[in-house]
């Protein structure tokens, strides 16, 4: 039994991973990619979210000065255009998605231990007066804010019939939303703001010093993405069979739009990688990436949008969960691809230990 | 440095020879004793097939062992006295190996209890008997420390309260009755991976507990603004202060104290880091060792690609020494030498005493040193 493991030495000594060669340096073609990704990209994007949440903010008022079917409706599809839209720009956590604690503030989520529940259920039980003010609302738990919040309000136990303390709760959680959403588009509008320090790296900026710095920033942020979607909104979902699936924790399932999140999760980061053009100038032997990257962002986006029913269901249904089994393998492709070939075809490989640490 | 293709080829075939001798001996003879106790440096790797294992090299870079393990591993605590070595896997892992310090034979793999998975980190108790584990019990949302028996087997005898979230690194105090806990103060389940749950309103904290009892005998938060500090790191100077390193989960571009000492009259230091950016550093520390004269503390910034130095009795950084990838620190008993470790394969010692000058050997060309290292 002791022969077994120093065979074992012998096996992995004589077989040393195949290294490529990385690409070279190229600052001209970062300094492109990333002017690219921001002005075709995050700064539409960030705007439509504003825009979004204001569109939510009105539906809101809306439905709460004239309950009924119509303004009913006005919400839900205002709701949902809200989360696809953050779909759109959640997966750009650095600079001012991150400040101020926006990301959570935005979507408290995931919330394994229902922390955030008890904390809206306690909220409405007490009646606290401090939720119906934006100004104070701000200043609270983040999971009293934003669009978990919301969702709770308008699709949670109660809200079939919400009160008038429920609809002042709402309304402050909307405008408080849309608050946010323009700090974030306003910030990475600002001509001489966080975009600038992007796209113009240098050595006096405390995070970008040169363009290659930018470029991982941004690539991180692709790679991140993906890893979220695959890791957080689907696999705990789907688990390993039917009977390990977790449809309770996905993302915005109260509102039914955890489906509609994984697509337009999707859609957004295949839009962020084309209107970027991580893969459009590269040297003679990445060049294949350009289509498979792109081949299995179209076979992720059919996946997604070929799903029907609500995720609930989904994952109990042969068909549906087994589309859902396979958006989970294009991923594992898609974070392989953009993880490591991406990676080093951009001449950004990053350390071993450097990578999602301890 | 040996980084050559010629002498990284000449070290393999040693590597390789020693295997063949390495064969031999399992084959016919008990493992030798005396071969644990020489100095030998023990570290989790991403091995060159590609696979994550145990390595151990002896300081001039001959491989003695490598042992592909269950998953990737994260911090190996040497128990020399039974020739073995304790291996936790990375978090959210579940998986406890325990090698043979003399030929990598894998003697256990346990698993973490049910509701239970490691952070990491363990270490041995005074007489090397009890092992101590920080794990997350993921459903109460607290952080806990298993106890196990190694003489038992392994046996799970206990658990002891964390005193905080997220506990990762942990350390025997010099009395061999004490643990100090590095309760990063993050929030996460298994459900969602590595996902941080709480990032607005984590408390990190370092807790000093009684081993035998889980009292609690002094806990250190540090000042609201630092919040975000997660204290992730740990490492004890000869004089009983605590060394410690941080990962910041605020804005990239702040500039916050990465690393500091909480010494045993409670006084606190954060160290200074004169003229240094965020993009040195990307405001995350790796790994913190105090060297074994207890005056120099390094903290390594595997994002940042550099090693910080500090002479804690002057007060003051050294500098920072260019490392890439390097993460995994530990004092050479004796010495002011600090090791360092990197995931280019390169681990070898300087001496803050001297200069920031770093000696580095190479053992098999395509390996990569994981977070952490033991030296013996």
């Amino acid at each position: 039994m002791r022969l077994l493991p120093t065979v074992l030495v012998l096996a992995l000594l004589a077989a040393p991973l195949a290294a490529t060669p990385a690409a070279a340096d190229d600052p001209a073609r970062d300094v492109t990619i990333v002017a690219r990704a921001v002005s075709d990209y995050i700064r539409p994007a960030t705007e439509s979210f504003a825009r979004d949440t204001h569109g939510l903010d009105d539906a809101v008022g809306g439905f709460c000065a004239t309950p009924g079917s119509d303004t009913r409706t006005a919400v839900d599809s205002a709701f949902r255009v809200a989360v696809e839209g953050w779909s759109g720009i959640q997966f750009l956590r650095f600079g001012p998605l991150v400040d101020e604690h926006r990301l959570e503030r935005i979507a408290f989520w995931p919330d394994p231990k229902g922390i955030g529940l008890r904390q809206l259920r306690r909220a409405l039980a007490d009646r606290d007066a401090t939720v119906t003010d934006p100004g104070q609302l701000a200043g609270k738990s983040v999971a009293l804010q934003g669009l978990t919040a919301l969702e709770y309000l308008l699709y949670g136990d109660g809200s079939d019939r919400p009160d008038a303390f429920r609809c002042a709760f709402a309304t402050a959680a909307a405008g408080s939303l849309a608050a946010v959403a323009d700090a974030i588009a306003g910030e990475w509008a600002a001509p001489d703001g966080f975009a600038e320090r992007l796209m113009q790296p240098g050595s006096d900026d405390p995070v970008y010093r040169k363009p290659a710095e930018s470029l991982a920033e941004l690539h991180r942020a692709l790679t991140t993405g993906l890893q979220v979607t695959q890791d957080q909104k689907l696999k705990p979902v789907l688990g390993d069979t039917p009977d390990s699936a977790k449809p309770f924790l996905a993302p915005f399932r109260r509102a039914g739009q955890s489906v509609a999140v994984l697509a337009a999760d999707l859609s957004a980061l295949r839009a962020f990688t084309a209107a970027a053009g991580f893969t459009r100038d590269l040297p003679e032997e990445y060049r294949w990436l350009d289509n498979s990257i792109g081949f299995e962002f179209g076979n992720a986006v059919r996946a997604a949008g070929s799903v029907r029913l609500p995720i609930d269901e989904a994952v109990y249904d042969e068909t549906e969960r087994g589309q859902l089994h396979y958006l989970f393998v294009v991923l594992g492709n898609l974070r392989t691809m953009t993880q490591q070939d991406l990676a080093t075809a951009l001449d950004l490989r990053g350390g071993f230990n450097a990578l999602d640490g301890d | 440095m040996r980084s050559t293709a010629t002498e990284g080829r000449l070290i393999d075939r040693r590597a390789l020879l020693w295997g063949a001798a390495a064969i031999a001996f399992g084959a016919g003879f008990a493992p030798r004793l005396s071969r644990a106790a020489t100095r030998l440096l023990v570290s989790t790797a991403r091995l060159p097939d590609g696979r994550f294992g145990l390595v151990a090299v002896e300081p001039d870079g001959t491989v003695r062992f490598a042992t592909p393990l269950p998953g990737r591993g994260h911090e190996p605590v040497v128990a020399a006295g039974r020739g073995e070595v304790a291996v936790m896997a990375r978090r959210p892992g579940r998986f406890l190996a325990v090698v043979d310090l003399a030929d990598g034979t894998l003697r256990h793999t346990l698993s973490a209890p049910a509701g239970r998975h490691f952070y990491g980190h363990a270490v041995f108790g005074p007489d090397q008997r009890l092992l101590y584990t920080t794990e997350n019990d993921y459903d109460g949302g607290r952080g806990v420390i298993g106890v196990w028996d190694a003489a038992a087997g392994y046996a799970r005898v206990g658990e002891l309260d964390a005193h905080g979230i997220g506990p990762h690194d942990l350390a025997l105090g010099g009395d061999g009755r004490t643990l100090a806990i590095a309760n990063g103060g993050l929030l996460t389940h298994p459900d969602f991976g590595r996902a941080k749950l709480n990032l607005a309103s984590m408390e990190p904290c370092l807790s000093v507990i009684d081993r035998r009892t889980g009292a609690l005998l002094r806990r250190l938060v540090l000042p609201r603004e630092l919040h975000q500090l997660s204290i992730r790191h740990l490492s004890i100077a000869a004089d009983g202060s605590i060394g410690f390193g941080m990962q910041y989960e605020g804005p990239q571009a702040d500039t916050v104290p990465l690393a500091g000492t909480w010494a045993v009259d409670g006084t606190v230091a954060l160290l200074p880091l004169p003229g240094v950016t965020p993009a040195d550093t990307r405001n995350y520390v790796g790994d913190v060792a105090v060297d074994a004269t207890g005056r120099y503390l390094a903290a390594s910034f595997p994002r940042g690609g550099k090693v910080g130095v500090w002479d804690l009795a002057a007060g003051r950084c050294l500098g920072l020494v260019p490392a890439f990838d390097a993460c995994g620190l530990a004092a050479e008993p004796g010495t002011s030498h600090l090791w360092i470790s990197d995931g280019a394969g390169e681990i070898g010692p300087l001496d803050p005493a001297r200069s920031l000058d770093r000696t580095t050997v190479t053992p098999i060309a395509g390996l990569a040193f994981d977070n952490h290292f033991a030296r013996i």
